[in-house]
């Protein structure tokens, strides 16, 4: 078995202790706050370039849009490399001293209270991941408008056909903003998914509120008429619809629970060191 | 209804204000700013109401003056810190000068939209203002740190920057559940806004980070202070609408 040279071990916990410093985090972190800050402005101006970010996917977009007008999204690609650094910094950094507290021989009373500061900084790592995968490898089908009971729509590949209807729509009841009565709050659309095999699953959409067929979501993005009184443009109804299959969702809303869990974790050890200190203090009182 | 209430905020913060000049904060301008902290609660009660069950648009700034004060006076009320009456001047004149934005530059006009109707887009604001508010605590903290050089502020801007982070998270967090449920992505790039979010979690990932760890105390001090100016510039001008002045008065009663 060959062995590694001392040189070059000593030189890899070297980059491995610099990548980790805590002040490489800070000036990293600094550094995307001014970038971030600097973009406001260029989106604002630009604000057609940054749109099909979400519809085309990160590497399409890179090499279209952000390539061909680096004047203004030359902070995109700033956000990127601090993010991968920030990464790196964050997964040695968080690592090292998860081992201090797991390591053999090293655990004490109370160490799972002293991990929640660690997890939120591994839930990080975990949602930046998922964000990464989704504009990457999610899949966005052409924007469909259908009519509520009009003929079926060809769905690709193994979905089928899908067709909607209108079922007990929510109608806004407040007069508390005038400008919304009578508007459609849900408009009640089910869709019928008729699969290859004949078999047909009805699905409820509305606003926020996605309907899942064959890993596929199906999100209400716009519908005509708005109003249950006026019918639009002579009775014309539509319902708009943006499909997207992204399997990455999962990776990025595990992240945002563990980072719950590590907010929970963090605020119990607070609990816990208010506690003992409070039972140190009992008995000077007492004296 | 608003509009008095806004006006009648913006006023009462104000005097408060101007009440707190003197070195020793009196109990007059303590409670003229509780007063001014329910008509400003009540202000946002009516904003809610009407917008109901959509968020209403825009409040990320005009609803951090209430919370902004009865957190600085949690904070300010006791102790024998040097700098407390200042802060609580402090408090009360940032409060004053967000009500001024809200009426020379309002942006109450904007209709809420049907995609807002949602419980992590109520959640998502709520924790935006709550943890301005805590964030611009932390600021004047800072600022106090430099002012009177106690060591001991130092505890009072972590535990407000750890609080306003909390909050700050969490409405980036439910945002983002928000925009998974309502347009399939992590993040929607459709309002430059999105990357002032980012860019002040950066600010305060740093700024936490320095204090939690206890280093640099003189950078970490300054950092601290100067996220009055970030918060100000950064998350509370882009949510500025265009110039009313003087006041709109018509429709008042």
């Amino acid at each position: 078995m060959a062995t590694v040279p001392g040189g070059i071990l000593k030189l890899l916990k070297k980059i491995w202790t610099v990548s980790g410093h805590l002040d490489l985090a800070v000036a990293i972190c600094l550094l995307l706050a001014v970038d971030a800050a600097l973009a406001y402005p260029l989106i604002q101006k630009h604000l057609t370039t940054f749109i099909p970010l979400g519809e085309v996917g990160l590497i399409t977009w890179v090499t279209t849009y952000g390539r061909y007008n680096l004047g203004h999204t030359f902070w995109f690609y700033g956000l990127m490399l601090g993010l991968i650094l920030l990464g790196i910094n964050t997964f040695v950094c968080t690592t090292n001293r998860v081992w201090a507290i797991l390591g053999p021989k090293r655990r004490r009373k109370g160490w799972l209270y002293k991990l929640g500061p660690h997890i939120m900084h591994y839930a990080v790592l975990v949602m930046v991941s998922g964000y990464l995968g989704s504009y990457t490898l999610a899949q966005a089908l052409p924007g469909r408008a259908l009519i509520p009971d009009g003929p079926p729509l060809k769905l690709p590949g193994e979905l089928g056909f899908l067709s909607v209807s209108v079922e007990n729509p929510v109608v806004y009841q407040g007069q508390r903003l005038p400008f919304f009565d009578n508007w459609f709050l849900d408009p009640g659309f089910q869709l019928t998914f008729t699969g290859p095999d004949g078999r047909t699953v009805k699905k409820h959409v509305a606003y926020n509120k996605p309907a899942r067929y064959r890993g596929y979501n199906f999100y209400l993005s716009d519908f005509y008429p708005k109003n249950s009184v006026s019918q639009g443009m002579a009775g014309y109804k539509t319902v708009k619809l943006s499909i997207r299959r992204d399997p990455a969702a999962i990776v990025y809303m595990v992240g945002i629970l563990l980072f719950a869990c590590g907010i929970i974790v963090y605020l119990a050890d607070l609990y816990r060191k208010s506690r003992l200190t409070s039972a140190k203090e009992k008995p000077h009182e007492i004296s | 209804m608003e509009k008095i209430l806004l006006y009648s905020w913006t006023v009462i913060f104000g005097l408060a204000f101007f009440l707190a000049l003197p070195s020793k904060t009196g109990p007059a301008s303590t409670n003229l700013a509780k007063l001014g902290a329910l008509v400003a609660l009540g202000y946002i009660f009516v904003r809610y109401y009407r917008a109901w069950p959509m968020t209403p648009m825009f409040m990320g700034s005009v609803a951090v003056a209430p919370f902004l004060v009865i957190f600085g006076l949690i904070t300010f009320s006791k102790g024998s810190l040097p700098g407390r009456n200042l802060g609580r001047g402090l408090v009360f004149f940032l409060a004053f000068f967000l009500g001024i934005l809200a009426t020379v530059w309002p942006k109450d006009f904007y209709l809420p939209f049907l995609k807002t109707a949602s419980i992590f887009s109520q959640a998502h604001l709520a924790f935006n203002f709550l943890g301005k508010a805590a964030f611009l605590i932390s600021g004047i903290w800072g600022l106090l740190a430099l002012l009177t050089k106690n060591p001991k502020a130092d505890s009072q801007i972590r535990l407000w920057l750890a609080v306003g982070f909390v909050f700050w998270t969490m409405s980036m967090l439910t945002g983002e559940v928000w925009s998974y449920l309502g347009w399939g992505l992590p993040v929607v790039w459709d309002e430059a806004v999105i990357v002032c979010f980012m860019a002040t979690w950066f600010f305060y990932t740093a700024l936490l980070h320095l204090f939690l760890t206890g280093r640099h105390p003189a950078i970490r001090q300054i950092l601290a202070a100067s996220g009055l100016i970030w918060i100000v510039v950064i998350n509370i001008l882009p949510d500025l609408g265009p110039t009313r002045w003087p006041p709109e008065l018509s429709g008042l009663w």
